[in-house]
């Protein structure tokens, strides 16, 4: 079923794109809305700034509607679409010199082996926990350096496979691996630590 | 949330589960592989709690709420598009290049961001 609905999708998608090789400005404003919220959203985790997340917004969909005549579809549509906007997120952080820098990941069996394994039950519902921990989150994942930070959002939250992203990032799928890998654990480690924290402040 | 304390182990088997816990959980192992994994798994209480909580980690991110495009912003992103598609009305997306400078922007160009603590 769900393949048919893919299939489905992906026929849309091509008829709208089509639609906007003939100048049909409606059907590029229904190909924006199918992906303007995930690339919003996606630059926002990125940056963690409303005013990039939008210029990157932006600047994705200016380039969408200046190179969809390039666009051959050897790639799908969405893989391209996250390409631009990567790129453009990327681009920008790797310039703004003024950005805090992001740690570096160690490995996994180096100085973190000795760190404990925590074991996570949730309570039932505790919605200021989950604020807090939500924040921490995020924390985490903005001191992921870039690279890793872009992989594991587009493997994680947005679903992309190994090798769509790596079409998008522009490395090898051992790379992509890589670091979607050693983010979880820095991650998994990250939250690790809060929880211990909360134990011993307890 | 409660906490238990495991120690972390390191057999050649439980630094084996490490190295392909990504592509355990992704389920992208040859079924074999991911056979002898679920073997340990079962006989590891320490791997297995490792397992999960990376896998909890990522839920927990998951479950981050998603939010809209602030109306201003669709509406100026459309206005901003439809500008250069009437720039040059015959030339169909991906043709259109003029007026490229034109353009506005969302935000005049960006001033040295100030550094901000917990900024990423």
């Amino acid at each position: 079923m769900t393949d048919l609905v893919d299939v489905q999708a992906a026929r849309d998608e091509r008829k709208l794109v089509e639609g906007c090789r003939r100048g049909d400005f409606d059907c590029f404003e229904r190909l924006m809305a199918r992906y303007e919220k995930k690339i919003y959203n996606l630059a926002l985790r990125m940056l963690r700034d409303p005013d990039d997340a939008r210029e990157i917004l932006q600047e994705t969909f200016l380039k969408v509607y200046d190179n969809l005549e390039k666009f051959r579809g050897e790639a799908q549509l969405s893989t391209w679409i996250y390409r631009i906007a990567m790129n453009e997120a990327l681009m920008r952080i790797r310039k703004d010199t003024h950005r805090p820098r992001s740690l570096e990941i160690v490995d996994e069996d180096g100085e973190r082996r000795e760190i404990d394994v925590a074991d996570w039950k949730p309570r039932p519902v505790d919605r200021a926990l989950t604020k807090e921990l939500g924040g921490e989150l995020d924390r985490a994942v903005a001191l992921l350096p870039e690279d890793y930070r872009g992989a594991f959002l587009l493997r994680d939250i947005e679903g992309l496979s190994n090798e769509q992203i790596a079409k998008a990032m522009k490395l090898s799928v051992p790379a992509v691996k890589s670091r979607i890998h050693r983010a979880r654990v820095f991650l998994r480690n990250e939250l690790a630590t809060y929880f211990a924290k909360g134990r011993r402040d307890n | 949330m409660t906490t238990k304390r495991v120690k972390i182990c390191n057999t050649p088997e439980c630094r084996r589960m490490r190295e392909l816990l990504s592509d355990f959980i992704d389920h992208s192992l040859h079924w074999r592989t991911a056979r002898s994994l679920e073997t340990h798994l079962a006989a590891c209480p320490p791997c297995r709690c490792y397992v999960a909580t990376v896998e909890r980690t990522i839920v927990l991110y998951r479950e981050r709420p998603v939010v809209d495009v602030p109306v201003a912003v669709r509406g100026h992103l459309r206005a901003v598009l439809r500008e250069r598609h009437e720039s040059a009305p015959k030339q169909p997306a991906g043709r259109c290049c003029a007026g490229k400078a034109a353009v506005k922007r969302v935000v005049p160009a960006a001033a040295p961001k100030p550094r901000v603590a917990g900024k990423a």
